[in-house]
């Protein structure tokens, strides 16, 4: 019984492991060999793919998805809030 | 998101389940929010002067930051894997942590290649504003690396199928969420740093 | 002990604190002088308010003083989770305390020469003021290391009734991760990194205020809790009493964590 659950789980953090590996080169496309000339929207993209990973690390492998609401919450809280701060950072500084 | 459709939770896992343990949020939190501030720092510092900061940047090597991106990302798969063998008492377990543990150490191999080139190429920590960032950041992490590996190896005992004690299961899964938070902090540390022109 | 007397050692951190934040207002080093001023702008500052920055050394000498009483108060409870096993935590913690305390003086006995003579060469006078700010937020491994047992000891205290609760101990580390961040003032004279700078000084400065209220706090409760357990009774009094009452010649072997 334990294998076929052990089975999809395994295959699931594989997959996140995999999409988070994707964002990463992806970023390093957009952001660093500069494909996007917008100094903002790359800004954006660049920030926003690392908001996303950070998601995807705090949800899937940290265990959040299944947390108490309130756990989840602040951590959703939190990339949201770096997203936002950072981006205007960027764009007012 | 796109993964959510694949990655449902997974059966047996009880909904409202803290990982680690309460407390532990605590440090895990602060450490957020700390570098949360480091972070900001970074951007601001890019504000001042644009062309200075790129320049500057110019001289690190976006290849080995993607690379030890990957790495840390593989070794927090690892990490999973091991902590959910370890809670079913399977005997490969301490294998997938010690893996983790060999991924941080090449973390670390290659954050010091970095350094020792760019301190022969002359960008010293005391030098200008973004390699004082660049160093001062990027040491603060390693910090963690290291602790983290620590903690690991110590995980890597606790995994043992024949390992009987209490707080056996809490103690691998707060470890597994400090190494979690390393990996997190190291890939908003890479965009910031490596990224962001 | 008395309740009361035990409440006041165990908010001792933040009279510590109260002494120092007083001792800054006077003398008008809240923000503190960065470390970018020239040597004859540090003598015209000396030379202004010396009398303030002895003032200012006083109130560290007295600082010190309270806070040994709140690290005493600390190790006390530390001790009680350790009763019964060798106290490492506990002589490891109060061995930092003694020297974060005696640092205290240290820095208040250099800021006293640097004021002493407030018209002798400039240079001098810099230095020993270089001297007394780099005594004063250099040294984070006592604080640090404190922390750590202070952690390490609340998360090996597996009983039903901690002394203090688990949170505490992940937020002791915590803040040994923050105190370490100002040895990085040796490498800057301005921006982030200078000791009047974020990291340096605020992210550590922050740090250490929040521990001591959390940790006073805590402090408190935990030993309210003992007196409530123990009553007025002291481990010494219950020895005393054990010893006339039962002529047992081993008195040492009472633990006061009865």
């Amino acid at each position: 019984m334990t294998t076929v659950t052990h089975t999809s789980a395994t295959k699931s953090s594989t997959l996140v492991w995999a999409a988070l590996v994707v964002f990463t080169v992806l970023s390093f496309a957009l952001g660093g060999e500069e494909m996007i000339t917008h100094g903002t929207l790359a800004a954006a993209v660049v920030i926003g793919i690392g908001a996303i990973k950070i998601r995807l690390v705090g949800l899937y492998f940290m265990e959040l998805r299944s947390a108490p609401v309130v756990l989840r919450a602040a951590f959703e809280v939190y990339c949201a809030v770096l997203f936002v701060v950072l981006l205007g950072t960027y764009a007012l500084a | 998101m796109t993964v959510d459709a694949v990655a449902r939770p997974r059966a047996g896992q009880k909904p409202g389940h803290v990982p680690g343990e309460p407390g532990l949020w605590v440090l895990v939190f602060g450490d957020l929010l700390v570098f949360g501030v480091f972070f900001v720092m970074v951007l601001a510092l890019r504000g001042q002067d644009p062309a200075e900061f790129v320049a500057a940047q110019q001289t690190l090597h976006v290849e080995w930051g993607v690379l030890n991106t990957i790495v840390l990302l593989t070794s927090s798969l690892f990490v999973v894997l091991g902590v959910r063998r370890a809670a079913e008492r399977d005997p490969r377990a301490p294998r997938l942590l010690l893996a983790a543990v060999a991924c941080g150490l090449i973390f670390a191999g290659v954050k010091a290649i970095e350094y020792t080139t760019l301190v022969q190429d002359g960008h010293r920590p005391a030098g200008d504003e973004f390699h004082a960032y660049y160093f001062m950041f990027t040491g603060v992490h390693l910090a963690h690396v290291l602790i983290g590996m620590s903690a690991l190896l110590f995980a890597a005992r606790l995994a043992r199928p024949s390992f009987t004690g209490t707080h056996r299961n809490g103690a691998l899964e707060g470890i597994a969420t400090f190494w979690h938070l390393v990996d997190l902090l190291w890939i908003m540390l890479f965009a910031t740093l490596y990224l962001m022109h | 002990m008395n309740k009361h007397l035990r409440a006041l050692c165990a908010w001792s951190g933040v009279i510590t604190l109260v002494f120092m934040f007083v001792g800054m207002v006077v003398t008008g080093w809240l923000p503190v002088p960065g470390p970018d001023m020239t040597a004859d702008q540090v003598a015209a500052m000396y030379e202004e308010k010396h009398d303030r920055i002895r003032f200012f050394s006083m109130m560290n000498l007295c600082a010190a003083g309270w806070s040994m009483m709140w690290f005493a108060a600390i190790s006390a409870q530390l001790r009680r989770i350790e009763s019964g096993r060798s106290p490492m935590w506990t002589y490891l913690q109060l061995g930092c305390g003694v020297c974060s305390s005696f640092l205290f003086c240290v820095q208040a006995l250099t800021w006293t020469v640097a004021a002493f003579r407030p018209d002798r060469n400039p240079e001098i006078t810099q230095a020993f003021h270089d001297m007394a700010f780099i005594w004063f937020l250099m040294p984070f491994v006592f604080a640090m290391v404190g922390a750590l047992a202070i952690a390490l000891c609340i998360l090996e205290d597996k009983s039903a009734d901690p002394v203090y609760p688990r949170w505490a101990g992940y937020a002791n580390l915590y803040f040994a991760f923050g105190f370490p961040m100002a040895m990085f003032l040796t490498y800057a004279k301005t921006g982030p990194f200078a000791w009047d700078g974020l990291w340096p000084w605020w992210i550590p400065v922050v740090d250490y205020t929040i521990w001591s209220f959390v940790m006073s706090w805590l402090t408190h409760r935990a030993s309210n809790r003992q007196h409530a357990e123990e009553g007025d009774a002291t481990a010494i009094d219950m020895a005393y009493a054990l010893r006339s009452t039962v002529s047992t010649p081993e008195p040492a072997r009472v633990r006061e964590s009865v």
